[in-house]
């Protein structure tokens, strides 16, 4: 119907979370009635981040390097981890300033009906990591099922004597982490709860 | 909560038609087909977006008509309006402004609907009394409905979760599922049996008066879960032994999601005989108006409100006696609407404080005096329109 390049490029925005067929046909006309010197900087911009950023070789969140800010800075706890769903989580969070430990991006949270195992998720390197002499993981997965369950997991798959504790209530239920404010979060992460191993973790979230 | 007016255009047999209604009792007088079961029907599908005579939308549309909207005017001012079109689906306004959750219209307050399909309740199987059962629940209890939903998600995840172990995934992967199964079952399972527990006894009491051959009845919640109490532990270990069946099925069967709402009558001897299988017709009828009623008394001491109760084409089957337990039941309980076909069926000094609607055109209202139907124009009195 039109020509390949504008065909081309409704395809590759229909590509997108959340973009239609047809809002990929309005962008593309957006698009196409710019003026270059509008418009380009947006295909600029896409090349350079793919160019330059890529994910943490440690810890999978977002890095110029082979290594994020976060792990490239000798200051921060070696061995407390933080445990986030994406790499957005880590922003709230390094706003709190409560911590000062590393982080570890999973990539996801398990969701069968999604078709997310185990497998999906960065948790051998975690385990690698944590075996590496880790004294604490901070489980901050979202306050949602998947969240939870993700959690639950990664209780029983790391070493006995390794501490783990799950953010402490006051953050929203069923709500996304990324979203949460500085306050609310501070205080979670202050009031921080041990993960009890197995089936005692039901009730958990009734805690005070 | 009370409707004061209501407002239908497009919905089954009514064009266009406005009514007011009473706080107290209102008798909708119509013969046969002259819309008493649409109009009772309007007013619940306004306040819950669902119509126990039909799961499809598009059945309510008046024939020919492109919408069919309903609005009622509550008694503390406020309004809630349901429209629906096959181009823009189901639109809802409260107060005029649009709401996309059916949350939204709960928290107007609770309503009650007693239409001839409504005996399903009872003669029909466990999902139709679970749903009755967790739609009450959310009416009374603000944290009900998302402990359905969490049960509904963990489920569904779980029940995903073992097909793909019986696809060859590792088994640990069920493991965070179970614990989710266990936590939000319980958690569901805890409300249940607290608005269970709640109704019973109300229920009794009102299913003894209204039966046509008295007897003793009971309401209780029949659960896999009952013996497991409210101990994790139990459910877990439950859940274990079962779990390679499970895998095999790839269906979680053990939960508060094949919970069944047993509705009894308590012998002498003391077994109990479910209405389900033995109850008569009439039984069974008084056995779904006493369960109502029963909710409507818990609504009010669990959220301080009755709701309206909407009760179409019961006199009829009533004798006397219980006729006249019914009427006064309602006349001392906030607002009532009941349909008939005549009002012969009520005394005069009973139709003497209630409100009479008559859908019957052209004819005068038996108590005239009480009538205050506003406009009706439009609306058909048979069945004759084309598809
Ligand atoms: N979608 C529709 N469009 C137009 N008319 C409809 C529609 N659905 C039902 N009707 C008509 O509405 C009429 C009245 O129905 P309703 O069930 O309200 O009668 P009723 O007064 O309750 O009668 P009864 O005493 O027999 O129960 C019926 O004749 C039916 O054909
Ligand atoms: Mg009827
Ligand atoms: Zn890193």
């Amino acid at each position: 119907m039109y020509s390949p390049a504008v065909e081309r490029l409704i395809t590759e925005l229909s590509k997108l979370p959340g973009i239609g067929q047809r809002t990929a046909q309005r962008l593309t006309f957006h698009i196409l009635r710019q003026r270059a010197e509008d418009i380009l900087p947006l295909a600029e911009a896409i090349v350079e981040v793919k160019e330059r950023i890529g994910f943490c070789t440690r810890c999978f969140n977002l890095a110029e390097g082979k290594l994020c800010t976060v792990c490239a800075d000798p200051r921060r706890e070696q061995d407390v981890i933080c445990v986030v769903e994406q790499p957005a989580d880590i922003i709230p969070i390094e706003r709190t300033h409560e911590f000062r430990g590393l982080y570890h991006v999973l990539g996801g949270a398990l969701s069968p009906i999604d078709g997310v195992e185990p497998g999906d998720l960065h948790l051998t390197e975690l385990l690698t990591r944590v075996r590496q002499g880790v004294r604490e993981v901070i489980v901050a997965t979202n306050p949602t099922m998947t969240g939870e369950a993700t959690a639950l997991y990664i209780a029983d798959l790391l070493p006995a004597e390794v501490r783990v504790s799950r953010l402490a209530s006051g953050l929203p239920v069923g709500g996304d982490l990324e979203y949460a404010d500085e306050l609310t979060l501070g205080r979670a992460l202050t009031g921080r709860l041990t993960l009890h191993r197995s089936d005692a973790f039901c009730g958990e979230g009734e805690t005070p | 909560m009370y409707i004061a007016e209501i407002r239908l255009s497009g919905f089954r047999s009514y064009a266009s038609a406005h009514f007011a209604l009473s706080p107290g009792l209102n008798v909708v007088v119509g013969a046969n087909a002259t819309g008493k079961t649409n109009l009772v029907e309007a007013a619940y599908w306004s306040l819950r977006a669902t119509s126990p005579r039909t799961s499809r939308d598009d059945k309510l549309m008046r024939w020919g008509a492109d919408a069919a909207r309903v609005e009622v005017m509550l008694g503390d001012g406020r309004t809630a309006a349901l429209a629906y079109s096959p181009r823009l689906g189901r639109r809802a306004t409260v107060d005029g402004v649009a709401v996309n959750s059916l949350e939204r219209l709960r928290r107007l307050g609770p309503v009650f609907l007693f239409v001839p399909e409504s005996l399903l309740l009872v003669k029909g199987g466990p999902a139709r009394r679970r749903a009755h059962l967790d739609a009450f629940g959310a009416d009374v209890d603000p944290a009900y409905q998302a402990s359905v939903a969490a049960l509904q998600t963990a489920v569904r995840q779980r029940n995903a979760q073992l097909a793909r172990v019986r696809a060859g995934g590792p088994e640990r992967a069920l493991d965070p599922w179970d614990a989710q199964l266990v936590s939000s079952g319980l958690e569901l399972e805890r409300r249940r049996r607290a608005l269970v527990e709640a109704l019973a006894e109300r229920f009794a009491g009102f299913a003894a008066a209204l039966s046509p051959a008295g007897g003793a009845f009971g309401l209780s919640l029949r659960s896999a879960l009952a013996d497991i109490g409210d101990d994790p532990d139990g459910y877990h270990e439950a859940l274990w032994a079962r779990r390679p069946r499970e895998i095999e099925s790839a269906v979680s069967a053990l939960g508060p999601h094949r919970d069944d709402l047993e509705i009894f009558e308590s012998l002498p001897t003391g077994e109990r005989r479910d209405l389900r299988l033995f109850g008569s017709q009439g039984e069974q009828r008084a056995a779904v108006l006493a369960l109502l009623l029963a909710e409507r008394e818990v609504a009010e001491q669990w959220t301080g409100q009755r709701g309206p109760l909407f009760l179409d084409d019961v006199m009829s089957e009533l004798d006397d006696a219980r006729r006249r337990l019914l009427v006064r039941l309602l006349a001392a309980s906030g607002q009532a609407v009941v349909t008939t076909t005549t009002s012969m069926y009520f005394r005069p000094e009973e139709l003497a404080g209630a409100r009479i609607i008559d859908l019957q055109d052209g004819l005068p209202a038996p108590a005239a005096e009480g009538s205050r139907r506003v406009a009706t124009e439009g609306r058909e009195s048979s069945g004759g329109g084309s598809p």
